[in-house]
């Protein structure tokens, strides 16, 4: 895996741990460290409005704009690193 | 900005020097408020076209992206219907809309009530990881109700497409390639009052999708009900809302309310609420919004997404009716919300409690306006051993909260009713049953359904649980079966069918229910049988079951893995709901998850 997507994995890594903590989430702690597989819809209780809650901290931390809709094919936190690539291509293309 | 080229809604859209320029509709100062009078829908475009009023779209940022007026509307609508008759349809047809919010539904929306065909809205929502469950809830939908039209945004284009693979559809596409047909030389056949104007399916359904068949004749009467009884709408009034086009709250709340009304309306796309639920009272203040409306879960993320700053940014005096509905009205959120926006001049009294659904077009009952919301506290433990709505002080122990959701609107007869199907006394809760001229006319193509809830004497039984103070009525429990997440319905055997397909659970050994939790809020639970003992394997099917509710419902559910033979059954072998939820309370070491409605929710399932 190249270190483009390493980096952008790790801060996302980052935003999910500092979401889980303000919205307070108990799992956090039980399920251990969050990495490239971790599963945003079954190993937290994120439920939909909270997955566009912290859709919209992963907008703003990299200011991009996600295509929401290709998030139906997205399970892990590095699926959403190629999503968060692809937005980042597209803004400098 | 009657050049139609601005009014698709098109992401790319018109020339940077026309978005400088775009301005939203104005208030009605043209016309006189209408609200009778009308033969059908088309009717009502008709005369609101005659006026300078219309809708208006706002972009992820809160920003104008496109309008389109009720006459711009009007012109595109009855061309699209010219084309869509091009293509040899036969009246009533059905016509499938993937609801994003965009001009191209009303455009289309409007096109079946020109060329009498019956439009539905199908969902837009996608969740994360949700692909195929997206694609086939659509694929069902459009084939319970043999459609021969399917529309989509270009957002959705791809899942359309993959959706109707295999179906015998007349044409599907994006609203381009129907733009492209040629327009038939025809006259309009004017519905009549016992056409059908629209199918609206009640619930995200996975398998049994059901779509309420509502007649011209009757949305007429409820749209005129909302605005002259229960909204006491005038040209001073305008429409901001987010919420999205496939609920019923959506569409006819805030886009034919309106239009009958011939006053504008402006729009936030759903997604774009739940991202930045601030940008609602953004628009509502930029544009001195008086009506919009939200189940009680979007006052409560917007309250908890607000900064200081917020408070001296917008101005909150103009909302003057601020309805709650769609799920039980809870007053705590609520309040949160008003002392929060306070400052910015929103009036706690600006809140409206209301009760309604679907298969009475929208609404039933408005609490009586500048009132806000009006509590009563009852005994909780009297509520739910007995039914008894019993009076308490609000600070007593056991307490449980109703919100007076008011008297039913003009035209409405009620009837609250045991189980033997007599009518009960003041405060005490019974089945809610309606009569009355916006009730429909049945699930379409769907008689089984249709005479569960519909009495040769026309009343509907709503599956709601309520009592009655005077004629104001309190609404305790929301339909028997359907769990309420977030003002959306999800029905249990849905969510059973789906949780069946994950190995090591046992078929016909799923239970889902709901349970009150923190603050009333509503919680899914499903208890699953299983002979896994190994606690590793355990964890990976909850995990399993988990996702998969994630993917199809976008919602959390709690799951509790029990041993095979546990989940209580009828003597017919059936499963009961009920009393797996009662045995799974009773399983808990907190009693207070016990919900107050619980009394009745055995009497009904028994």
């Amino acid at each position: 895996m190249n270190t483009r997507k390493n980096e952008i994995e790790r801060r996302i890594c980052e935003l999910l741990a500092s979401y889980l903590e303000s919205s307070n989430h108990p799992e956090l702690e039980a399920h251990g460290e969050i990495t490239g597989d971790t599963n945003l819809a079954s190993d937290f209780t994120l439920d939909s409005f909270q997955i566009m809650e912290f859709m919209m901290e992963i907008e703003e931390s990299f200011d991009i704009l996600i295509d929401v809709n290709s998030l139906s094919n997205s399970h892990t936190v590095s699926d959403l690193a190629e999503i968060v690539i692809s937005s980042l291509d597209d803004t400098a293309g | 900005m009657m050049d139609s080229k601005n009014t698709f809604g098109q992401k790319n859209g018109p020339e940077p020097s026309d978005e400088s320029s775009m301005q939203p509709t104005p208030l009605n100062k043209k016309l006189s408020v209408k609200t009778t009078g009308f033969a059908n829908l088309a009717d009502v475009l008709d005369y609101a076209a005659t006026g300078e009023t219309g809708f208006n779209f706002y972009d992820h940022r809160g920003e104008l992206e496109a309008v389109l007026s009720y006459r711009a509307l009007r012109e595109e609508a009855s061309t699209l219907a010219r084309r869509l008759l091009g293509l040899g349809l036969k009246r009533g047809d059905r016509v499938g809309l993937i609801a994003e919010t965009d001009p191209m539904f009303q455009r289309f929306f409007f096109a079946c009530q020109y060329a009498g065909l019956i439009p539905f809205a199908l969902p837009a929502g996608i969740q994360l990881g949700s692909h195929s469950a997206y694609v086939n809830q659509i694929r069902r939908m459009l084939e319970s109700c043999d459609a021969t039209i399917a529309v989509a945004p270009h957002s959705h284009a791809d899942f359309l497409q993959e959706a109707v693979t295999g179906l015998d559809l007349v044409m599907s596409g994006v609203p381009e390639d129907f733009d492209a047909l040629p327009e038939a030389d025809v006259e309009f056949e004017p519905q009549g009052s016992d056409d059908i104007a629209y199918l609206q399916y009640t619930s995200g359904s996975t398998r049994f999708p059901r779509g309420v068949e509502i007649n011209q004749v009757t949305v007429l009467e409820n749209l005129r009900a909302i605005a002259e009884d229960g909204l006491k709408l005038s040209e001073a009034d305008r429409f901001v809302s987010w919420l999205p086009y496939y609920h019923d709250m959506g569409l006819i709340g805030f886009i034919l309310v309106p239009l009958i009304c011939q006053l504008s309306a402006d729009y936030l796309p759903s997604r774009t609420f739940a991202m930045r639920p601030r940008l609602w009272l953004k628009l509502i203040s930029d544009n001195k919004g008086t009506i919009s409306s939200s189940p009680t879960f979007g006052y409560a993320l917007c309250a908890r997404r607000l900064r200081p700053s917020d408070y001296e940014r917008y101005d909150l005096s103009s909302w003057r009716a601020a309805c709650v509905g769609a799920e039980q009205v809870n007053p705590v959120p609520l309040q949160a919300f008003s002392n929060a926006l306070a400052p910015c001049g929103f009036d706690p009294k600006a809140f409206v409690a209301c009760y309604g659904m679907a298969e009475c077009v929208l609404a039933v009952s408005f609490a009586p306006l500048d009132f806000g919301l009006t509590a009563d506290y009852v005994d909780q433990d009297i509520m739910s051993n007995t039914g008894k709505a019993s009076p308490v002080s609000k600070d007593a122990e056991n307490v449980a909260t109703y919100v007076d959701c008011g008297p039913v609107l003009p035209g409405f007869e009620y009837s609250i009713r045991d189980e033997n199907g007599n009518e009960v006394a003041e405060r005490q809760c019974g089945e809610i049953l309606l009569r009355g001229p916006s009730v429909m006319s049945g699930y379409f193509r769907d008689e089984e359904a249709t005479c569960a809830v519909l009495s040769d004497e026309g009343w509907l039984d709503t599956g709601d649980i309520g009592y009655r103070v005077g004629d104001n009525i309190y609404i305790t429990a929301r339909s028997k079966d359907v769990i309420i997440i977030k003002g959306r319905n999800i029905w249990p055997n849905d969510m059973e069918v789906v949780a069946q397909r994950v190995e090591g659970v046992r078929l016909g050994g799923v239970a889902a229910f709901s349970i009150s939790g923190i603050g009333d809020e509503e919680l899914a639970v499903m208890v699953v049988e299983t002979k896994e003992r190994d606690a590793g394997k355990r964890n990976e099917l909850t995990h399993a079951i988990t996702a998969l509710m994630h993917e199809h419902f976008g919602i959390n559910v709690i799951i509790d893995l029990v041993r095979p033979g546990t989940l209580p059954r009828t003597s017919s072998g059936k499963l009961s709901r009920f009393q797996s939820r009662e045995a799974f309370l009773d399983r808990q070491p907190e009693p207070a998850l016990r919900l107050p409605g619980a009394y009745l929710r055995k009497r009904k399932t028994a």
